[in-house]
């Protein structure tokens, strides 16, 4: 888990680095190879928030279920 | 037989010799001029300027004697003692009386001293102490009680464990409370329930007299408290009563209600707590989740604008550069019409025709100007060009100008 975490923020910190780059004033091929690349990055911080929501919206669910069962009357 | 009486008579003794020896037997032996007694006092009458009473308890009897009382050293009816004196023995009447020097009331019945008496040898024993005493589970699931099924005790504990817990299981065993036999049925019931994977034991019962809650000072049922491996709470009687039960059990309960109190944790509380810290989870997840899910946001955000920034530099640069050319290319153009109509300007003012305009002629011939007589011969057909006009002419005579 903590492993997954540092992946997510590296990921984080390679795109922040590459926007700034960008932001900064670069050559027109490496400006093409830093948008794909952060793209690329930004899609597999995306897919991984996906994954993520898809667990946590299951969590969620499970957590509403036995706090309904819960709900017992005195 | 015994025997031939003349030779048996040798060996006999009178009555008054047995009595004397008898007597003698009690004066003799300091024991019994020096003695306490307690009990309690029965048929107290004044004879003679004497006392007579009987001092007895539950199993025995003895004929008590004060010299010289009146009739206000009178002891009521049933008053335990604790009587001073000494045995004595009546040769005339052959009967034993306790010879009472002084007494004190006890204050309490004779049970209660009994039971002080048992309370203290268990004491010493070991049987109360703390580091015995086992804990009571906080969270119980089965817990046993036994008590009387008709009494009003199990209700109050039943009543009270409800008021907050739907879940524990309470098992209750019908026993004796009060009477002969009430301490051997509880001690048989703790016997044979230790082993049954209880929780927790309570044994209960109501207020009551002293005589009333004589079983649960019984030394067999105490002990057997003690060697339980099940804990055990004492609820027996009023919060001012302290039968030996409260003393050697894990743990006291003032009254039965307490004790429905002491193992009905409150589960409703519980589950209330268990569904906060789920729903606790599911924010902190999702707050987190909304951080991490942000972040990528403004950083997806940022390069998206970034790529349009970049273009709209690159473009504008270009734009810049072309608008620079252009103005470049204007000014040379710009520059070369000047030129050009300067150089036109200078052209024209040598132009023939502005010679022509001030009245002169041009003339030539095949279309070539002629600069030179040389270039003519006579017959030669030529043109002369003028202001107005051209005239078509033949040479008819040559004259050179020498130089």
């Amino acid at each position: 888990m903590a492993e997954k975490k540092n992946t997510f923020e590296e990921s984080l910190q390679k795109l922040e680095e590459i926007v700034r780059t960008l932001e900064g004033d670069v050559s027109i091929d490496e400006a093409i190879k830093l948008f794909e690349d952060g793209i690329k990055v930004s899609k597999e911080c995306v897919d991984e928030l996906k994954a993520e929501k898809g667990k946590l919206s299951l969590l969620t669910d499970e957590i509403n279920n036995l706090t309904e069962e819960l709900n017992i009357e005195k | 037989m015994l025997g031939d009486v003349n030779s048996l008579l040798e060996k006999s003794m009178p009555v008054k010799e047995l009595n004397a020896i008898i007597k003698s037997a009690f004066y003799d032996n300091p024991f019994f001029t020096n003695l306490y007694v307690y009990g309690e006092v029965s048929g107290f009458k004044i004879t003679n300027g004497n006392g007579y009473f009987t001092l007895k308890d539950k199993e025995a009897q003895i004929k008590c004697c004060m010299w010289g009382a009146s009739p206000k050293d009178a002891i009521e009816e049933g008053t335990s003692i604790i009587a001073r004196g000494k045995v004595d023995f009546w040769n005339k009447s052959g009967s034993i009386a306790f010879i009472v020097s002084e007494y004190m009331p006890t204050g309490k019945g004779l049970l209660f001293l009994e039971f002080e008496k048992l309370k203290k040898k268990l004491e010493a024993e070991g049987l109360f102490d703390e580091s015995h005493k086992k804990p009571i589970p906080e969270y119980p699931k089965n817990v046993l009680v036994l008590t009387s099924k008709t009494g009003a005790v199990i209700r109050d504990i039943n009543t009270t464990i409800r008021k907050n817990n739907p879940v524990i299981n309470i098992v209750v065993r019908n026993v004796l409370v009060q009477g002969e036999r009430a301490a051997s049925d509880i001690v048989t019931a703790l016997r044979n329930c230790d082993k049954l994977g209880y929780d927790v034991i309570i044994i209960a019962r109501g207020g009551g007299s002293l005589e009333d809650l004589a079983p649960f000072y019984d030394e067999t049922l105490v002990r057997t408290i003690y060697d339980m491996k099940t804990p055990v709470i004492s609820a027996v009687g009023h919060e001012t009563d302290y039968s030996l039960c409260d003393f050697v059990a894990d743990y006291r309960a003032p009254t039965p209600t307490a004790a429905g109190e002491k193992v009905g944790y409150d589960w409703y509380g519980l589950v209330d707590q268990v569904k906060e810290n789920m729903q606790r989870i599911v924010s902190l997840c999702n707050n987190q989740f909304e951080r991490k899910s942000s972040r990528v946001q403004v950083l997806s955000h940022r390069l998206a604008t970034a790529s349009t920034t970049f273009y709209t530099r690159k473009v504008n640069k270009i734009l810049a550069l072309t608008s620079k050319l252009k103005e470049n290319t204007n000014t040379i153009i710009q520059n070369k019409e000047g030129k050009y109509r300067e150089l036109n300007a200078a052209l024209d003012q040598l132009s023939p025709l502005k010679t022509l305009g001030r009245g002169f002629y041009s003339v030539s011939k095949d279309g070539k100007r002629v600069t030179s007589v040389d270039n003519l011969s006579v017959g030669d057909e030529i043109d002369i060009r003028g202001k107005d006009g051209t005239i078509s002419a033949e040479v008819k005579k040559i004259e050179k100008e020498e130089k």
